[in-house]
């Protein structure tokens, strides 16, 4: 692998701007994400948020600007080196995006695969299924997607997000269509990534994820970032932006609804 | 109005454009294909068995159909000419190099070429693409190449069996209706046959093969996020395959006899 | 749908490899009939000009490919050189004395190149030349009868190859006459010592060539108007014109009876009771009418063969000159007797042409 600058951050964008169909969706925003941050992207809908998590990720074509991971731009990284990109940085999809024509099991299978040419079919298929059981996938994982339902879609959405054991997880909207269970045990997994020091970057607007995860707070609105703070200084921030008074005032809400002192101390 | 006209004229250009670096990536990850052989190869079996091995049966039907309609005209017309034999000659021109290669080629349009359009469409409005990139699997490496791999090699093995049918099943059928002796038949066949009529024909499956994947292909690439982009794509795909398929024709036979 | 998906590798294994079997099965068994395999020989043959010898041209032989023109190639002579094959199975038609003929058709149905084989058994070399039936050389094959010459499958075809060597003939029989006459001039002049006794058996010699020929035209113009509805008209003139010439002979008061009217008086030159004379006249009649005959044959053909034509008119010169000589027979004191005026018929092709101008 190309010698990357350790001292960059694992993650920056740098004035992105984004459109589609004529309409901009994201103005000129940059970011900067260090290595073992916990990021969470916040925003009401349609604020671009998704676009900016693909466009970090190198899924989406920025209109300008440019994004960089380990210090190298992402659009212009060669073939070997897009491929260890891809093997440090899983992506869970909002709405699952699993390949239809495949199994549950090779849903998870194709990555190792590729990125792990060394193990046999059977590892291959250990891991995945190991992987499905902690996220508390019950089905047969020789079902084909769509007899899943949303939740289920999800899950094996992120299950084959970290099945590489990537350093850097983008997860986008992790908790939607789960129902308490399977939020429980997401939360269990995502405390192991934690303990690992993975760094994640994740959009959502469950607060609770947020509360018990996030270690920074990015606000989205209209195209542009209105906050980017470490937790804590965003929720004391004074004179913040419509939306980031609101998204601020529902983190507190929660918290005092839910008395997660422990968290707090934790931290 | 004359603005209208330059915006639309820099927009085909660029799509133009666009289509032929689209055709290069293919071709370049093609050459790869063969070099490593990766996961792809079982989406290649898959396809060669849908658009190859499914479509035999119509084909076989309509190869049959064509070369008997020729042997029982030409057996009760030609020799009032004097020009029996020329039979043969037309039976080699019509199915081995020009109708074969073309009726096999709209056949898979209409059936695998609307398939790979509205598939890959389906994926894309299904955020299918995006997780092949994002585990670092090259959509056009793994979805794209075998496909076209797969069609090309579908098309030019239908072709051999479209002769195969067109040629002998064609005179199975005939024995039905008005018996001609075997011997005779085969062997004028086979000096009418020659091995630059067989290897036109091949080239011609071979370049439609490519003009229908790459085409179908590109059009299910080409959709946006709605899901009634979808038969859209479907029906672009068979539209442009459909006039790009001719067109090529012409300019093969053109460069054959001119 | 579930045994398709399971079994897909084999099936599609199948599908693929039949189909390499069928088409490798079908190229060895076209290569089998289409004689890929099988050695062929070699020769070369000139020809005068590359215009239906292309490289790929058949060469038949009773109707079979027994061979294929392979290369032609323009040599520093002007002619043209090229080298054929010819398949094992028929190289034993390759013997000393065989010939190459090229029969093209009049009414532009393209041209056939014909394999003779020679009469004698030795086996012709490779790579050895083989004339064509036009050259010289092969002029010589066919009149010593060295070579098979199988009789021709369609009229036009045999007509054809049979107008040259009628020409050749008539020519050599005008010219023949034309020497004797000069040499009777020069020895009635006093100018020549020469044995007349051997001109007189030269000029017979050559009066007795002339016949088959005939017969041969005769021939030609039954079967022509059997057959070929395109020379019926053309074959009626030749009988009509020879009729008219028989007449003209016919006439009392001709050329013919005035100059061999004893008054003339040569014969006290030439003590033979007019023997000579009638022979000269006999032979000149016939030759007129060999050619006059052909002129007609050529004036329907002449669209297709300009140089038959041409060579017909080269006849029709030495005959003017052989009747130059009788000219100056006439004039020459001994000689009491007129000549009457020649009566010239056009050939029909051509004074139908004019006429379409008047």
């Amino acid at each position: 692998m190309s010698p990357e600058t350790p001292s960059a951050p694992l993650l920056e964008l740098r004035g992105i701007s984004a459109s589609s169909g004529g309409s901009e969706i994201l103005e000129d925003v940059s970011l900067k994400v260090e290595r073992g941050d916990r990021v969470a992207v916040m925003g009401p809908s349609g604020s671009g948020k998704s676009t900016l998590l693909k466009v970090a990720a190198g899924l989406e074509p920025a209109g300008s600007g440019h994004a960089y991971f380990n210090g190298r731009d992402i659009a212009a990284l060669g073939q070997r080196e897009e491929l260890d990109f891809r093997s440090r940085a899983g992506f869970g999809f909002q709405d699952g995006a699993l390949w239809e024509n495949q199994t549950v099991l090779n849903n998870l299978a194709l990555p190792l695969r590729i990125h792990r040419p060394h193990l046999t079919e059977s590892e291959i298929a250990s891991r995945a299924v190991t992987l499905l059981k902690t996220l508390g996938f019950t089905d047969s994982p020789g079902v084909r997607p769509a007899t899943l339902s949303m939740g289920e879609r999800k899950i094996v959405s992120i299950a084959r997000a970290l099945v590489l054991e990537p350093e850097l997880v983008f997860l986008d909207d992790p908790t939607g269509h789960l129902d308490e269970d399977a939020r429980d045990r997401l939360y269990a997994v995502v405390d192991k990534l934690v303990r690992k020091g993975v760094t994640i970057v994740a959009v959502t607007n469950n607060s609770g994820f947020v509360r018990r995860f996030a270690l920074r707070l990015v606000v989205v609105a209209d195209g542009r970032v209105t906050c980017d703070a470490p937790m804590n200084v965003a929720l004391a921030a004074e004179g913040l932006g419509t939306a980031a008074r609101s998204v601020v005032a529902r983190l507190k809400r929660y918290a005092e609804r839910d008395r997660l002192d422990e968290i707090e101390e934790k931290r | 109005m004359i603005e209208r006209i330059g915006a639309s004229v820099r927009e085909k250009a660029s799509s133009f454009l666009y289509a032929l670096a689209f055709f290069g990536r293919v071709v370049d990850r093609s050459l790869r294909f063969f070099r490593r052989r990766q996961v792809g190869y079982k989406v290649l079996v898959f396809q060669i068995l849908f658009t190859g091995v499914e479509a035999l049966l119509v084909n076989a039907v309509m190869a049959m159909a064509i070369g008997a309609a020729i042997i029982v005209i030409g057996s009760s017309l030609l020799p009032q000419f004097g020009q029996s034999r020329l039979m043969y000659d037309i039976m080699v021109i019509v199915i081995t190099k020009e109708l074969g290669p073309l009726l096999t080629a709209f056949i898979v349009i209409a059936r695998s070429g609307t398939a790979i359009a509205t598939e890959l469409a389906g994926m894309v409005v299904g955020h299918e693409i995006e997780a092949y990139i994002s585990v670092g699997v090259d959509p056009i490496s793994f979805l794209v190449v075998p496909r076209v791999l797969g069609m090309v090699s579908s098309l030019v093995l239908l072709s051999i069996y479209f002769n195969l049918f067109g040629l002998l099943g064609s005179f199975l059928v005939v024995q039905l209706i008005k018996p001609i002796a075997f011997a005779e038949y085969f062997q004028s066949l086979l000096a009418a046959l020659a091995p630059g009529d067989i290897l036109s024909g091949m080239a011609k499956s071979l370049v439609f093969g490519v003009i229908v994947s790459t085409v179908a292909s590109y059009q299910g690439f080409s959709v946006g996020r709605a899901s009634t982009e979808i038969p859209v794509a479907g029906i672009r795909a068979v539209g442009q395959s459909f006039v790009l398929c001719i067109f090529a024709d012409v300019l093969i036979t053109l460069a054959q006899y001119a | 749908m579930k045994f398709r998906m399971r079994h897909a590798d084999r099936i599609v294994g199948v599908f693929t490899l039949l189909a390499f079997v069928l088409l490798v099965g079908v190229l060895i068994l076209m290569g089998a009939n289409q004689r890929w395999f099988s050695k062929n020989y070699t020769y070369f043959a000139q020809f005068p000009t590359a215009g239906s010898v292309q490289p790929g041209t058949a060469i038949l032989h009773k109707g079979f490919q027994v061979g294929t023109i392979r290369r032609v190639s323009l040599n520093e002579g002007g002619s043209v050189d090229a080298e054929f094959s010819i398949q094992d199975s028929y190289n034993h038609l390759m013997r000393t004395h065989s010939l190459l003929e090229l029969v093209t058709s009049p009414i532009g149905l393209g041209s056939q190149l014909l394999l003779h084989a020679g009469r004698s058994p030795e086996p012709l070399p490779e790579e050895s030349f083989v004339p064509t039936a036009d050259s010289t050389e092969g002029q010589a094959l066919i009149e010593l009868e060295l070579v098979d010459i199988p009789p021709k499958d369609d009229t036009i075809t045999r007509l054809l190859s049979n107008v040259n060597p009628l020409l050749e003939s008539t020519s050599k029989t005008v010219t023949t006459l034309n020497r004797t006459l000069t040499e009777l001039n020069r020895a009635l002049a006093g100018q020549s010592e020469g044995p007349l006794g051997a001109i007189i058996s030269d000029a017979s010699a050559a009066v007795a060539r002339l016949p088959p020929t005939l017969d041969g035209i005769n021939e030609m113009v039954v079967e022509a108007r059997g057959s070929a509805v395109a020379l019926l008209d053309s074959a009626n003139a030749i009988a009509d014109n020879i009729e008219t010439m028989s007449a003209a002979f016919a006439d009392p008061t001709g050329l013919v009876p005035k100059l061999l009217d004893p008054k003339g008086s040569i014969a006290t030159f030439l003590d033979d009771k007019n023997a000579l004379y009638n022979r000269v006249m006999t032979m000149l009649a016939e030759a007129e009418r060999s050619v006059r005959s052909l002129r007609e044959i050529s004036a329907s053909l002449s669209a297709e063969m300009p140089k038959l034509a041409v060579v017909l008119e080269e006849g029709k010169t030495a005959l003017v000159s052989a009747q130059d000589v009788l000219e100056g027979l006439k004039n020459n004191p001994l000689l009491k007797g007129g000549i009457t005026e020649r009566e010239e018929q056009d050939s029909l092709y051509s004074s139908m042409r004019e006429g379409a101008f008047e």
